[in-house]
């Protein structure tokens, strides 16, 4: 096996995590602890991959990375790197998809519940010396409910599964999925993100943010959304236009709303949302685990290794570059090769 | 005169009803032509920009011989008759009706497996012979919620077949290496890494890959020498991933307890094959994608792959990812109400 050599960028640990999945095939590791842009610049000359569990890679790194096949990022979302460079410049990039499909989905499904049961109004209630039934009604039967997703990857799949042992019915809205792909899963498809919004109880996001998905939930979508439903949002705070959902809120144009994330991050303290009994909050952190997270960073080792052998990643996000470079060999699973 | 020229290759008589509806959209001319040569192949695609395709022209020459074509679309599943590489080299796309038939393939490994759990065959000739519950038919019979059944190859029909047996509670173990881990554990299946240790561990195999240079005889001797002997092998996809004459000796050896098989390494079988005189074997005639529905399926999902590719878009079913680099950026492959 050829000698491969990798850079891992890191302000938060992993080394013996990402050196393990390096060491285990031969190859070489450089180690840079919260290094500054320049230092970055100067150590992708001379890899064939850089693996980062911290800074995001900026259009001059990209510009720099001759022998530097490619950059592995940590975690799901990639908001915030510029794709183009990485296209014009040849540079693969890969996420850690899929470390935290357990946790976030449980994230979701654990608010549409708290929603669902009104805990977030009955936790305060009891807690102050108010005992009382007279807030229960109208309280869904799920059942007879259904659950809209938007963003049917691994996250979207999960939540689903999850939702049918709970006897929801699941309507899905996915662009980017095959219709065979959706069939095999079990959701019923849906056509428009409209479609899903008018028949949803339960409306769930599970896309990345990117320009498409940009406040994509806005207005138009809560005034046809029925007036019982509930927006539950893990994604990505930018998805949804947060002035809309709290006006929306404040009209009843729907019944109330769990959120892991926020446009502005933290959010400020005197966002209206923190203050209402119908909105459960949680401070973005859905895809937590000790285990998920020490999943993240293996991953990100061994997906390095895999785009320092010449195979593509397991998780590629920039497509378009497929056609900037030559081809590869696929993907192979860890263990495989 | 129309932006583009689709030929549908290796038809005369086609209604193209499925085709044009796909293609409604875009500017095009719909030809159908059926050579008789290479040669008379060669000269009806030298101008198309799309090529729907029936039957084995699918050669070097012919591809070569293309002068303007996107994209290759196959009414089947399989497209080990195209050669992929020279589309490759072409900048061509190779596209095949992936999903046309995933529950009909899968429904047919389901039912191999049930088939052979049960000894519905053997039984069946028993009783009309006038031997009622004959011990050697019945037993051993061991159930499945306490078997193994081991599924090489985790694409849609894969984990069709992972899902529908699911429900009689077995031990699945999956072989797939091009298939990411959170896929096995959505499923709730384990990830085999090790082919043999699917063949020494197994009930029940299943074979669902696609024939191509890395699968071709990929299985046998090795594979069938670590079976249980109580084991069945069930190959629902290509003969020629399996090495046949080492099929039959182990099948000889008692390596294995019998085969259920759709697909041989020639087809129509030769009736000579001594596969078709073993009472353990259960055999069809490579009908596992057939159904009243896929057969409607296959000209709408080969030519809404060609549209895509007229509108500039990856189609969902590209078969030949490595042309990337051989062609212009494209847009991501979108579904287009439901297709």
């Amino acid at each position: 096996m050829a000698q491969i050599k990798g850079l891992f960028i890191t302000a938060s640990g992993g080394i013996s995590e990402v050196k393990e999945a390096w060491h285990s095939l031969g190859g070489e590791l450089i180690v840079l602890e919260e290094p500054d842009e320049g230092q970055i610049i100067e150590a992708v000359k001379d890899v064939d991959v850089a693996m980062s569990l911290g800074a995001a890679p900026s259009r001059a790194i990209f510009e720099a990375m001759d022998r530097c096949q490619g950059w592995v990022g940590f975690g799901h979302g990639y908001d915030g790197v510029d794709l183009d460079a990485a296209v014009e410049n040849g540079i693969i990039l890969t996420n850690t998809a899929s470390f935290g499909t357990d946790e976030v989905s449980n994230q979701a499904m654990m608010h549409l519940l708290v929603c669902a049961r009104k805990f977030v109004l009955h936790d305060k209630l009891v807690k102050s010396g108010v005992w009382t039934r007279e807030h229960l009604a109208p309280m869904g039967h799920l059942p007879h409910q259904t659950i809209g997703i938007i963003g049917t990857g691994n996250i979207g799949r999960a939540v689903g599964r999850k939702a049918k042992a709970f006897g929801l019915r699941v309507v899905a809205y996915d662009p980017y999925i095959s219709s065979w792909d959706t069939k095999e899963i079990g959701f019923e498809p849906a056509t428009s993100i409209n479609e899903v919004c008018e028949q949803a109880d339960y409306l769930t996001l599970h896309t990345m943010l990117t320009e498409e998905t940009f406040h994509m939930i806005g207005d138009q979508q809560f005034k046809i959304m029925k007036p019982t439903a509930y927006l539950i949002n893990v994604s990505r705070g930018k998805c949804v236009d947060e002035a809309a959902l709290i006006r929306a809120l404040n009209d009843g144009e729907i019944a109330g709303a769990g959120l892991d994330t926020f446009e502005q991050e933290p959010t400020p303290a005197d966002n209206p949302l923190l203050k209402m009994d119908n909105v459960s909050v949680t401070s973005h952190y859905a895809s937590y685990s000790e285990v998920a997270f020490t999943r993240r960073i293996t991953q990100l080792g061994e997906e390095g290794v895999r785009i320092a052998l010449g195979q593509w990643p397991m998780s590629l996000i920039n497509p378009a570059v497929q056609a900037t470079i030559p081809a590869r060999d696929p993907a192979r699973a860890w263990g495989t090769f | 005169m129309a932006q583009f020229k689709v030929l549908v290759l290796g038809s005369e008589d086609d209604p193209l009803e499925a085709e044009r509806a796909e293609l409604a959209d875009i500017d095009c001319e719909i030809v159908q032509a059926k050579p008789t040569s290479e040669g008379e192949a060669m000269e009806l695609v030298r101008d198309a920009d799309a090529i729907l395709m029936r039957g084995p022209w699918g050669t070097e020459q012919v591809i070569n011989a293309t002068q303007n074509c996107q994209v290759l679309s196959v009414y089947s599943h399989g497209f080990n008759h195209i050669d992929s590489e020279a589309c490759t080299e072409k900048g061509i796309i190779v596209t095949n009706g992936a999903g046309m038939c995933f529950e009909e393939v899968s429904d047919q490994a389901c039912a191999y497996i049930m088939s052979l759990y049960r000894h519905i065959v053997p039984a069946n000739i028993s009783v009309k012979a006038g031997d009622w519950r004959g011990e050697n038919v019945i037993l051993p019979m061991k159930p499945l919620d306490e078997s193994t059944i081991g599924i090489i190859g985790f694409g849609n029909i894969g984990k069709a077949i992972a899902r529908k047996m699911s429900s009689w509670r077995p031990e699945t173990l999956v072989y797939d290496p091009y298939v990411g881990p959170w896929v096995f554990k959505e499923y709730g299946v384990e990830q085999v890494f090790d082919l043999k240790d699917i063949f020494s561990r197994s009930d029940y195999v299943v074979t669902i890959l696609p024939l191509n240079n890395e699968t071709y005889h990929m299985i046998g001797k090795e594979h069938f020498d670590v079976m249980k002997s109580t084991a069945y092998f069930i190959n629902v996809c290509r003969g020629a991933i399996v090495r046949e004459t080492e099929l039959i000796d182990a099948l000889n050896a008692g390596k294995m307890r019998g085969a259920g098989l759709d697909v041989f390494e020639q087809e129509p079988v030769d009736p000579n094959n001594p596969l078709l005189k073993m009472d353990n074997v259960v055999v069809s005639p490579h009908l596992a994608g057939g159904s009243t529905r896929s057969g409607a399926l296959a000209p709408h999902r080969a030519a809404a792959q060609v549209a895509a590719v007229l509108r500039g878009q990856w189609p969902m079913a590209g078969q030949n990812p490595e042309v990337r680099a051989n062609i212009d950026l494209r847009k991501n492959a979108t579904a287009v109400a439901p297709n």
